[in-house]
């Protein structure tokens, strides 16, 4: 159990600060929104099941599973609406369009 | 140290800084994409501080940030205008 822990964490770690220094690098936004899904869809993730493993089977699991899950399904939503702001603010798009 | 301290410490200096530079310099856009990693971050951040102090509670603050702050970032995508 503490290799696969360990496994975890490292990977996770791995893909966040990957995520991290890709959104530094990246000149254009729209560029660095991409780097923002592998720490939140997997590295995140990842991580939460590494402390759950590590805290068994108690009432503070399930939060941390929760905190996975909201980075994991919300956040993408948001870089959605970022990159439409983004959009919109250089007029690519209509900031009343809902389509 | 244990496993959390120093993945804790990792994200800090190596996730998290970064992410501060991105926020708190350049244009608009950047920032706020910035702004948003340094969310995700914090929020492991404060998990493995949690694991590493051991104390459960403290979880409760990784779930809060988690819950509350895409909301912030919504709000902040909401009022955006331009890149300048």
């Amino acid at each position: 159990m503490s290799v696969a822990i360990d496994v975890l964490l490292v990977l996770g770690t791995a893909l966040v600060l990957l995520s991290s220094l890709g959104v530094l690098l990246a000149r254009e936004p729209f560029d660095q929104l991409h780097f923002l899904a592998p720490a939140s869809t997997l590295g995140a993730p990842l991580i939460c099941i590494a402390v759950m493993l590590q805290l068994g089977l108690q009432r503070t699991t399930a939060k941390v599973a929760v905190i996975g899950i909201v980075l994991m399904l919300v956040q993408p939503a948001v870089t959605a609406a970022t990159g439409r702001a983004l959009a919109a603010g250089r007029g690519l798009v209509s900031a009343e369009d809902d389509s | 140290m244990t496993r959390w301290t120093v993945t804790a410490v990792v994200l800090l200096v190596a996730g998290l800084l970064p992410a501060i530079v991105v926020t708190s310099r350049g244009r608009l856009g950047r920032r706020l994409v910035g702004y948003e990693t340094a969310q995700i971050v914090a929020v492991l951040v404060v998990l493995c501080l949690a694991q590493a102090s051991d104390r459960t509670s403290y979880v409760d603050v990784a779930l809060l940030l988690a819950v509350l702050s895409p909301a912030a970032a919504l709000v902040f995508t909401k009022f955006f205008t331009g890149d300048d």
